[in-house]
Protein backbone atom coordinates (compact mmCIF):
# COMPACT_ATOMS: atom_id res chain seq x y z
CA UNK A 1 0.00 0.00 0.00
CA UNK A 2 2.66 2.40 1.09
CA UNK A 3 4.87 1.33 -1.77
CA UNK A 4 1.98 2.01 -4.09
CA UNK A 5 1.59 5.48 -2.67
CA UNK A 6 5.27 6.25 -3.03
CA UNK A 7 5.60 4.83 -6.52
CA UNK A 8 2.47 6.46 -7.93
CA UNK A 9 2.97 9.09 -10.57
CA UNK A 10 3.19 12.67 -9.19
CA UNK A 11 -0.30 13.50 -10.45
CA UNK A 12 -1.86 10.50 -8.74
CA UNK A 13 0.15 11.14 -5.57
CA UNK A 14 -1.05 14.74 -5.56
CA UNK A 15 -4.63 13.60 -6.02
CA UNK A 16 -4.25 11.19 -3.11
CA UNK A 17 -2.80 13.94 -0.94
CA UNK A 18 -5.69 16.21 -1.79
CA UNK A 19 -8.12 13.42 -1.00
CA UNK A 20 -6.38 12.87 2.30
CA UNK A 21 -6.47 16.61 3.16
CA UNK A 22 -10.20 16.62 2.52
CA UNK A 23 -10.66 13.45 4.52
CA UNK A 24 -8.78 14.90 7.51
CA UNK A 25 -10.70 18.16 7.31
CA UNK A 26 -14.08 16.43 7.22
CA UNK A 27 -13.42 13.84 9.94
CA UNK A 28 -11.00 15.57 12.31
CA UNK A 29 -13.54 17.02 14.73
CA UNK A 30 -15.80 14.01 14.94
CA UNK A 31 -12.88 11.59 15.30
CA UNK A 32 -11.32 13.73 18.01
CA UNK A 33 -14.60 13.97 19.91
CA UNK A 34 -15.18 10.22 19.63
CA UNK A 35 -11.63 9.42 20.76
CA UNK A 36 -11.88 11.95 23.59
CA UNK A 37 -15.06 10.33 24.87
CA UNK A 38 -13.65 6.83 24.57
CA UNK A 39 -10.37 7.58 26.36
CA UNK A 40 -12.09 9.28 29.28
CA UNK A 41 -11.74 12.95 28.46
CA UNK A 42 -7.99 13.18 27.87
CA UNK A 43 -7.12 15.76 25.17
CA UNK A 44 -3.57 14.61 24.52
CA UNK A 45 -4.56 10.94 24.38
CA UNK A 46 -7.43 11.70 21.99
CA UNK A 47 -5.07 13.56 19.66
CA UNK A 48 -2.58 10.69 19.74
CA UNK A 49 -5.33 8.23 18.94
CA UNK A 50 -6.63 10.16 15.94
CA UNK A 51 -3.13 10.79 14.61
CA UNK A 52 -2.44 7.06 14.60
CA UNK A 53 -5.77 6.44 12.91
CA UNK A 54 -5.14 9.13 10.27
CA UNK A 55 -1.71 7.69 9.52
CA UNK A 56 -3.29 4.29 8.94
CA UNK A 57 -5.99 5.87 6.79
CA UNK A 58 -3.33 7.63 4.70
CA UNK A 59 -1.62 4.35 3.98
CA UNK A 60 -4.89 2.68 3.07
CA UNK A 61 -6.20 5.55 1.00
CA UNK A 62 -5.48 3.91 -2.36
CA UNK A 63 -7.43 0.81 -1.37
CA UNK A 64 -10.69 2.63 -0.79
CA UNK A 65 -12.39 4.15 -3.78
CA UNK A 66 -15.42 5.26 -1.82
CA UNK A 67 -15.03 7.77 0.94
CA UNK A 68 -17.84 6.12 2.95
CA UNK A 69 -16.07 2.79 3.21
CA UNK A 70 -12.81 4.53 4.12
CA UNK A 71 -14.64 6.48 6.81
CA UNK A 72 -16.16 3.32 8.29
CA UNK A 73 -12.76 1.68 8.31
CA UNK A 74 -11.17 4.82 9.79
CA UNK A 75 -13.64 5.06 12.69
CA UNK A 76 -13.13 1.40 13.37
CA UNK A 77 -9.41 2.15 13.76
CA UNK A 78 -10.23 5.07 16.08
CA UNK A 79 -12.34 2.80 18.30
CA UNK A 80 -9.63 0.16 18.40
CA UNK A 81 -6.83 2.65 19.05
CA UNK A 82 -8.83 4.20 21.88
CA UNK A 83 -9.37 0.77 23.39
CA UNK A 84 -5.63 0.00 23.16
CA UNK A 85 -4.86 3.32 24.80
CA UNK A 86 -7.25 2.58 27.69
CA UNK A 87 -5.76 -0.87 28.17
CA UNK A 88 -2.23 0.51 28.42
CA UNK A 89 -3.37 3.30 30.67
CA UNK A 90 -4.82 0.70 33.05
CA UNK A 91 -1.47 -1.10 33.06
CA UNK A 92 0.41 2.16 33.66
CA UNK A 93 -1.94 3.18 36.47
CA UNK A 94 -1.71 -0.20 38.15
CA UNK A 95 2.08 -0.07 37.89
CA UNK A 96 2.18 3.47 39.20
CA UNK A 97 -0.13 2.63 42.09
CA UNK A 98 1.98 -0.38 43.00
CA UNK A 99 5.32 1.40 42.93
CA UNK A 100 4.49 4.95 43.85
CA UNK A 101 1.20 4.55 45.66
CA UNK A 102 -0.53 7.14 43.50
CA UNK A 103 -2.74 7.30 40.45
CA UNK A 104 -1.78 9.62 37.61
CA UNK A 105 -4.67 11.75 36.43
CA UNK A 106 -5.50 12.50 32.83
CA UNK A 107 -4.64 16.04 31.85
CA UNK A 108 -8.15 16.93 30.82
CA UNK A 109 -8.90 20.54 30.05
CA UNK A 110 -11.30 21.86 32.64
CA UNK A 111 -14.17 23.72 31.10
CA UNK A 112 -17.92 23.70 31.68
CA UNK A 113 -18.65 21.59 34.72
CA UNK A 114 -15.47 19.62 35.40
CA UNK A 115 -16.99 17.77 38.32
CA UNK A 116 -19.93 16.53 36.27
CA UNK A 117 -17.59 15.65 33.44
CA UNK A 118 -15.46 13.54 35.73
CA UNK A 119 -18.56 11.82 37.10
CA UNK A 120 -19.71 10.96 33.59
CA UNK A 121 -16.23 9.75 32.64
CA UNK A 122 -16.12 7.57 35.75
CA UNK A 123 -19.59 6.16 35.09
CA UNK A 124 -18.60 5.34 31.51
CA UNK A 125 -15.40 3.67 32.70
CA UNK A 126 -17.46 1.35 34.88
CA UNK A 127 -19.27 -0.03 31.85
CA UNK A 128 -17.89 -2.97 29.91
CA UNK A 129 -15.88 -2.16 26.80
CA UNK A 130 -18.77 -3.09 24.48
CA UNK A 131 -21.32 -1.11 26.47
CA UNK A 132 -19.13 1.99 26.58
CA UNK A 133 -18.32 1.86 22.87
CA UNK A 134 -21.92 1.23 21.88
CA UNK A 135 -23.22 4.05 24.07
CA UNK A 136 -20.66 6.58 22.90
CA UNK A 137 -21.03 5.66 19.23
CA UNK A 138 -24.81 5.61 19.09
CA UNK A 139 -26.09 7.93 21.80
CA UNK A 140 -23.29 10.47 21.90
CA UNK A 141 -21.87 10.43 18.37
CA UNK A 142 -25.07 9.70 16.48
CA UNK A 143 -23.98 6.58 14.59
CA UNK A 144 -26.83 4.22 13.76
CA UNK A 145 -26.92 0.76 15.35
CA UNK A 146 -25.86 -0.74 12.04
CA UNK A 147 -22.92 1.62 11.73
CA UNK A 148 -21.90 1.00 15.33
CA UNK A 149 -22.14 -2.73 14.69
CA UNK A 150 -19.75 -2.37 11.74
CA UNK A 151 -17.36 -0.20 13.75
CA UNK A 152 -17.33 -2.51 16.74
CA UNK A 153 -17.27 -5.70 14.68
CA UNK A 154 -20.25 -7.11 16.59
CA UNK A 155 -23.77 -8.17 15.55
CA UNK A 156 -26.51 -5.56 15.70
CA UNK A 157 -28.36 -7.56 18.37
CA UNK A 158 -25.31 -7.45 20.62
CA UNK A 159 -24.97 -3.70 20.10
CA UNK A 160 -28.64 -3.18 21.01
CA UNK A 161 -28.19 -5.27 24.12
CA UNK A 162 -25.07 -3.27 25.07
CA UNK A 163 -27.00 -0.03 24.54
CA UNK A 164 -29.85 -1.12 26.75
CA UNK A 165 -27.59 -2.24 29.59
CA UNK A 166 -25.36 0.81 29.29
CA UNK A 167 -28.34 3.14 29.54
CA UNK A 168 -29.69 1.29 32.57
CA UNK A 169 -26.31 1.39 34.31
CA UNK A 170 -25.73 5.07 33.56
CA UNK A 171 -29.21 6.07 34.69
CA UNK A 172 -28.61 4.22 37.92
CA UNK A 173 -25.13 5.69 38.42
CA UNK A 174 -26.12 9.24 37.45
CA UNK A 175 -29.61 9.13 38.91
CA UNK A 176 -29.69 12.83 39.78
CA UNK A 177 -28.89 13.73 36.19
CA UNK A 178 -31.49 11.29 34.90
CA UNK A 179 -34.24 12.73 37.06
CA UNK A 180 -33.49 16.35 36.35
CA UNK A 181 -34.80 16.82 32.83
CA UNK A 182 -34.50 20.56 32.84
CA UNK A 183 -31.96 20.36 30.04
CA UNK A 184 -29.51 23.06 31.12
CA UNK A 185 -26.73 21.65 29.02
CA UNK A 186 -23.92 24.02 28.08
CA UNK B 1 -42.42 8.47 23.08
CA UNK B 2 -40.35 10.49 20.69
CA UNK B 3 -40.51 9.85 16.98
CA UNK B 4 -38.48 6.67 16.33
CA UNK B 5 -35.62 7.02 13.87
CA UNK B 6 -34.81 4.11 11.63
CA UNK B 7 -31.63 2.38 12.80
CA UNK B 8 -31.53 4.06 16.20
CA UNK B 9 -32.88 2.62 19.44
CA UNK B 10 -36.19 4.02 20.62
CA UNK B 11 -35.93 6.09 23.77
CA UNK B 12 -38.67 7.64 25.84
CA UNK B 13 -38.66 11.35 26.55
CA UNK B 14 -36.79 11.07 29.86
CA UNK B 15 -34.14 8.79 28.41
CA UNK B 16 -33.64 11.04 25.45
CA UNK B 17 -33.21 14.07 27.69
CA UNK B 18 -30.74 12.14 29.82
CA UNK B 19 -28.69 11.02 26.82
CA UNK B 20 -28.65 14.54 25.35
CA UNK B 21 -27.50 15.88 28.66
CA UNK B 22 -24.63 13.39 28.90
CA UNK B 23 -23.54 14.12 25.34
CA UNK B 24 -23.62 17.86 25.96
CA UNK B 25 -21.68 17.73 29.21
CA UNK B 26 -19.23 15.10 28.12
CA UNK B 27 -17.62 16.67 25.08
CA UNK B 28 -14.20 18.20 24.43
CA UNK B 29 -13.68 21.86 23.80
CA UNK B 30 -13.68 22.58 20.07
CA UNK B 31 -10.25 22.93 18.50
CA UNK B 32 -8.99 26.46 18.18
CA UNK B 33 -7.64 27.35 14.71
CA UNK B 34 -4.10 27.48 16.09
CA UNK B 35 -4.48 24.07 17.69
CA UNK B 36 -5.93 22.66 14.48
CA UNK B 37 -2.92 23.90 12.50
CA UNK B 38 -0.56 22.45 15.11
CA UNK B 39 -2.35 19.10 14.93
CA UNK B 40 -2.18 19.03 11.14
CA UNK B 41 1.51 19.95 11.19
CA UNK B 42 2.24 17.19 13.68
CA UNK B 43 0.31 14.71 11.56
CA UNK B 44 2.18 15.64 8.37
CA UNK B 45 5.50 15.54 10.18
CA UNK B 46 4.70 12.02 11.35
CA UNK B 47 3.61 10.99 7.87
CA UNK B 48 6.89 12.25 6.42
CA UNK B 49 8.92 10.34 9.01
CA UNK B 50 6.87 7.20 9.17
CA UNK B 51 7.16 5.52 5.73
CA UNK B 52 10.87 4.80 5.81
CA UNK B 53 10.71 3.37 9.31
CA UNK B 54 7.66 1.23 8.63
CA UNK B 55 9.04 -0.04 5.35
CA UNK B 56 12.29 -1.14 6.94
CA UNK B 57 10.97 -2.41 10.26
CA UNK B 58 9.24 -5.61 9.03
CA UNK B 59 12.21 -6.45 6.82
CA UNK B 60 14.68 -5.93 9.66
CA UNK B 61 12.55 -7.91 12.06
CA UNK B 62 12.34 -10.80 9.57
CA UNK B 63 16.10 -10.78 9.02
CA UNK B 64 16.73 -10.72 12.79
CA UNK B 65 14.40 -13.66 13.41
CA UNK B 66 15.92 -15.61 10.51
CA UNK B 67 19.43 -15.00 11.86
CA UNK B 68 18.40 -16.09 15.33
CA UNK B 69 16.83 -19.31 14.02
CA UNK B 70 19.92 -20.02 11.89
CA UNK B 71 22.26 -19.47 14.84
CA UNK B 72 20.20 -21.74 17.09
CA UNK B 73 19.96 -24.45 14.43
CA UNK B 74 23.68 -24.41 13.63
CA UNK B 75 24.81 -24.33 17.23
CA UNK B 76 22.55 -27.30 18.05
CA UNK B 77 24.06 -29.28 15.14
CA UNK B 78 27.57 -29.03 16.59
CA UNK B 79 26.66 -29.64 20.22
CA UNK B 80 26.97 -33.15 21.73
CA UNK B 81 23.60 -34.80 22.32
CA UNK B 82 22.19 -34.37 25.78
CA UNK B 83 21.85 -37.42 28.00
CA UNK B 84 18.37 -38.70 28.51
CA UNK B 85 17.85 -37.75 32.11
CA UNK B 86 14.44 -39.32 32.37
CA UNK B 87 15.40 -42.92 31.60
CA UNK B 88 16.92 -43.61 35.02
CA UNK B 89 20.02 -45.35 33.58
CA UNK B 90 23.21 -43.49 34.22
CA UNK B 91 25.95 -43.83 31.68
CA UNK B 92 29.49 -43.52 33.01
CA UNK B 93 31.68 -40.98 31.41
CA UNK B 94 34.43 -42.97 29.77
CA UNK B 95 36.95 -40.19 29.86
CA UNK B 96 36.97 -40.04 33.67
CA UNK B 97 36.76 -43.78 34.27
CA UNK B 98 39.63 -46.19 33.94
CA UNK B 99 38.96 -49.16 31.62
CA UNK B 100 39.30 -51.71 34.40
CA UNK B 101 36.77 -49.87 36.55
CA UNK B 102 34.33 -49.78 33.71
CA UNK B 103 34.75 -53.44 33.02
CA UNK B 104 34.41 -54.31 36.70
CA UNK B 105 31.27 -52.29 37.11
CA UNK B 106 29.40 -53.04 33.93
CA UNK B 107 30.60 -56.29 32.53
CA UNK B 108 28.30 -58.25 34.89
CA UNK B 109 25.31 -56.25 33.86
CA UNK B 110 26.09 -56.74 30.23
CA UNK B 111 26.99 -60.43 30.36
CA UNK B 112 24.62 -61.44 33.13
CA UNK B 113 27.20 -63.60 34.95
CA UNK B 114 26.71 -63.66 38.68
CA UNK B 115 30.09 -65.02 39.78
CA UNK B 116 33.37 -64.04 38.23
CA UNK B 117 36.96 -63.79 39.29
CA UNK B 118 37.92 -60.18 39.29
CA UNK B 119 41.55 -60.90 40.13
CA UNK B 120 42.61 -60.78 36.55
CA UNK B 121 41.42 -57.25 36.03
CA UNK B 122 42.10 -55.60 39.41
CA UNK B 123 45.34 -53.68 39.93
CA UNK B 124 47.93 -55.21 42.28
CA UNK B 125 47.29 -52.99 45.31
CA UNK B 126 43.56 -53.77 45.13
CA UNK B 127 44.37 -57.44 45.01
CA UNK B 128 46.43 -57.12 48.21
CA UNK B 129 43.52 -55.48 49.98
CA UNK B 130 41.13 -58.08 48.64
CA UNK B 131 43.30 -60.89 49.96
CA UNK B 132 43.37 -59.38 53.46
CA UNK B 133 39.69 -58.50 53.79
CA UNK B 134 37.94 -60.97 51.57
CA UNK B 135 40.17 -63.86 52.49
CA UNK B 136 41.01 -64.63 48.88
Amino acid sequence: MEEALVQESPAVALELEQRFHLFVASHRERARRLAWRLVGGDDAAAEDVIQEAFIKAYRALGQFREEASLATWFYRIVVRQAHNYCRWRTVRETWSALWHGELPHAAAQESGDPLLRRRIAKALEQLSRGQKEAFVLVHMEGFSVREASALMGKPEGTVKSHLHRALQALRSELADLAEDTGGNAP
Amino acid sequence: MTQPRDGWPQLDHVEEQFVRRLAAHYAPKPLTPARRVALDDALWARLQRQPRQTRLTPALATVAVAMLITCLTWSSLFMPPLHDLGSGVSTPAMSSTEPWEYELLYSRELTGTAERDDGAILPDDYLVIARVFLDK
